[in-house]
């Protein structure tokens, strides 16, 4: 049975039509997501001076899925986004995304690039540029220094820039400094500035913390109507809005999942009301 | 075409590079013709001082590259301006040729001086002007690479890079005061006879340095405009105020650092290597990290982020400075510190922010449509 699979092993890493996996660059990974998740992640360990962060988490997204994630304070959601955008290292598990696409291996600018896009709990867009140029930067493309010196805008990635300013709903914002918008026209600039990567995968970080409730509903609206071409995965604090966009609900607790399902079968569920709901 | 396109706006830019033009036809022309007796005749020391201004003019704008749009706070580019000029010293020695006190037709007089035999390996070349020239940009930048590579790759920023570029330059003074050095130690390097043949002390070269520092400023201030106003330049002002965002979306932070740091090093170099043949010495006190403060304090006082503050502060400061160490040597440096004190407060940005509030308040016409 061993000698088999090894045998198999064997054969496979010796295809000729293959390269060995440490020999193939990044930039040539094709994103593969032929058995439906765009995400996995398995066995995840990581502690801060002894505190676990993160324990023995495994998470799975499903390409175009909207996934909410929840938990209290300290159950580790943001360290778990930390490792997939590359800015935490875990000290054991693997973290794929797609197939093929080892994302351990990768930096935090490459894993922008091959499609995972992150938006931070506090809004941060860049205040000195105007709307349109803050789309502008966040454009998919080469962003090596040279090239970008020399950049000019071609009509069909000003029509891009439209295209999400539609989306975003700031058209009429565009000549306008990110530092004068509001607090929620921030956050949609700030999910537009993703949308330019042209991201898989989109991580939002409690995108309705402070915001009104018309605010809010246009949120949940702009998220739903990523899903299907993008898969999202957002962490929220804000239980009506979580119920107001979910398939999919993950409750952290303590660095691993705790329960996982719809939102009336979360809430049923016994342990979850005792470590969070019940509070 | 880009040249029209990267000074779109910059209203401050051009009114400084007209008046520079101006300037630059007015000099010679009061300098070289009209008659030393008459009024109007501008001394070949006023021409030389200029020169000076507008030599530190363009290191000021080299510094306001990378603090006002980078937000990298130098306290060393008086290094690489240092650098710059010492290259230029190196070649104005050599050709001094065998002129000098000892005769030597090699060595230079401090290397006779201090009884050494032949010409350290790293004063070969400097005989010839190209291999000078390029040393000029290449030293400071391969310093600047080196340096930033080092610094930018582990991140370092804020306040902690301020300090390490300040013991960059203080390390720099030390090592140049050694004899061992081969720079000629604390006297540095003086006496220079011509430059490509040409007598240093006559007024037609004076007036032509001053030209080449003119021309220079208005072509540094244009390449700086160029990038500010490009695609990177936007990712600069980003990297400024959202360091880790600009990451985020996929920009090698780093490696966009290390490059405007490294330009701003070269124009610093060429600045240094323009001021020493008009100040007729290079030594180890360029080096000193008041230099790098003081320089910085111009483009403060100037206006960040406006490239033509920069200028504008370089210049009124310098003149003040010459004006005040001639007329109360004590008082200049409370009036720096004073005047500093003052910008902070009142004028955070600086003359060129003053100026835009003034012009604010009238209507500029077109001002909407750019």
């Amino acid at each position: 049975m061993t000698m088999q699979s090894g045998w198999r092993q064997f054969q496979e890493s010796m295809r000729r039509d293959r390269q060995f996996d440490f020999m193939v660059s990044w930039k040539d990974l094709e994103l593969d997501v032929s058995h439906g998740p765009i995400l996995y992640l398995e066995g995840l360990n990581v502690s801060f001076d002894g505190f676990r962060a993160i324990n023995d988490l495994n998470f799975y997204v499903d390409a175009g899925e909207l996934r909410c994630v929840i938990g209290p304070n300290g159950a580790g959601k943001t360290t778990m986004m930390d490792i997939i955008t590359g800015k935490t290292r875990p000290d054991s598990g693997s973290a794929f995304f797609g197939q093929t696409i080892d994302l351990l291996r990768l930096s935090e600018p490459e894993i922008a690039e091959i499609g995972i896009g992150r938006k931070f709990q506090k809004p941060t867009v860049f205040e000195q540029h105007t709307v349109f140029e803050n789309l502008e930067l966040a454009m998919a493309g080469d962003k090596r220094v040279f090239p970008t010196l020399f950049a000019r805008l071609s009509p069909e990635q000003r029509g891009r820039i439209d295209e999400v300013l539609g989306i975003i709903g700031l058209t009429d914002q565009v000549r306008r400094p990110a530092g004068a918008l509001s607090h929620g026209q921030k956050q949609w600039l700030e999910i537009g500035m993703l949308l330019m990567q042209d991201p898989h995968l989109l991580l939002v970080d409690e995108p309705v913390a402070g915001m009104t409730h018309q605010e809010m509903d246009r949120t949940a609206e702009l998220l739903l109507s990523l899903q299907g071409r993008h898969s999202v995965v957002v962490v929220e604090h804000d239980m009506d809005f979580v119920r107001s966009i979910a398939r999919r609900v993950t409750v952290l607790h303590q660095g691993s999942v705790l329960a996982e399902g719809s939102m009336d079968e979360i809430q049923n569920d016994p342990r979850v009301v005792e470590v969070y709901l019940g509070e | 075409m880009s040249l029209i396109n990267s000074m779109r706006g910059d209203t401050g830019g051009l009114v400084m590079l007209a008046v520079l033009a101006a300037v630059a036809v007015a000099v010679p022309v009061l300098n070289l013709a009209v008659p030393a007796g008459s009024a109007w005749h501008l001394s070949t020391y006023t021409v030389t001082l200029l020169g000076k201004y507008l030599t530190y003019a363009l290191l000021a704008v080299a510094v306001d590259l990378v603090w006002g749009y980078l937000g990298i706070l130098s306290l060393g580019h008086g290094a690489f301006f240092a650098l710059g000029g010492y290259a230029m010293g190196m070649y104005l020695m050599r050709q001094i040729g065998d002129r000098g006190v000892y005769g030597d037709p090699v060595l230079p007089d401090f290397m006779v001086f201090l009884n050494w035999k032949e010409l350290p390996w790293f004063w070969h070349g400097f005989d010839m002007f190209w291999f000078t020239a390029l040393m000029v940009v290449l030293v400071p930048g391969l310093l600047a690479f080196v340096f930033g590579w080092l610094a930018f790759r582990s991140r370092v920023t804020g306040v902690y890079l301020s300090i390490i570029t300040q013991a960059l330059t203080y390390a720099l003074m030390l090592a140049f005061f050694r004899n061992e050095m081969g720079f000629g130690g604390n006297n540095g390097l003086t006496d220079f006879k011509d430059i490509l043949g040409f007598d240093l002390q006559s007024d037609g070269t004076r007036v032509v340095l001053f030209l080449a520092s003119a021309l220079a400023l208005a072509l540094g201030y244009w390449a700086c405009r160029r990038i500010v106003t490009s695609k990177l330049g936007r990712v600069a002002v980003a990297v400024r105020d959202a360091e880790p965002r600009v990451r985020f979306i996929g920009y090698r932070v780093d490696r966009v650092k290390v490059a405007v740091w490294t330009f701003s090093a070269m124009l610093a170099g060429i600045a240094g290597a323009l001021y020493v043949p008009q100040v007729g010495i290079i030594n180890p006190g360029e080096f000193s990290p008041l230099n790098s403060i003081e320089l910085v304090v111009w483009v403060a006082i100037g206006g960040r982020a406006t490239l033509y503050g920069a200028v504008v502060g370089a210049v009124l400061v310098n003149y003040g400075k010459t004006y005040f160490t001639g007329a109360f040597p004590e008082a200049w440096l409370f009036a720096l510190g004073g005047l500093f004190v003052l910008v902070t407060l009142f004028l955070p940005q600086g003359i060129a922010g003053l100026l835009r509030q003034l012009s604010r308040r009238k209507p500029v016409a077109g001002e909407a449509t750019a």
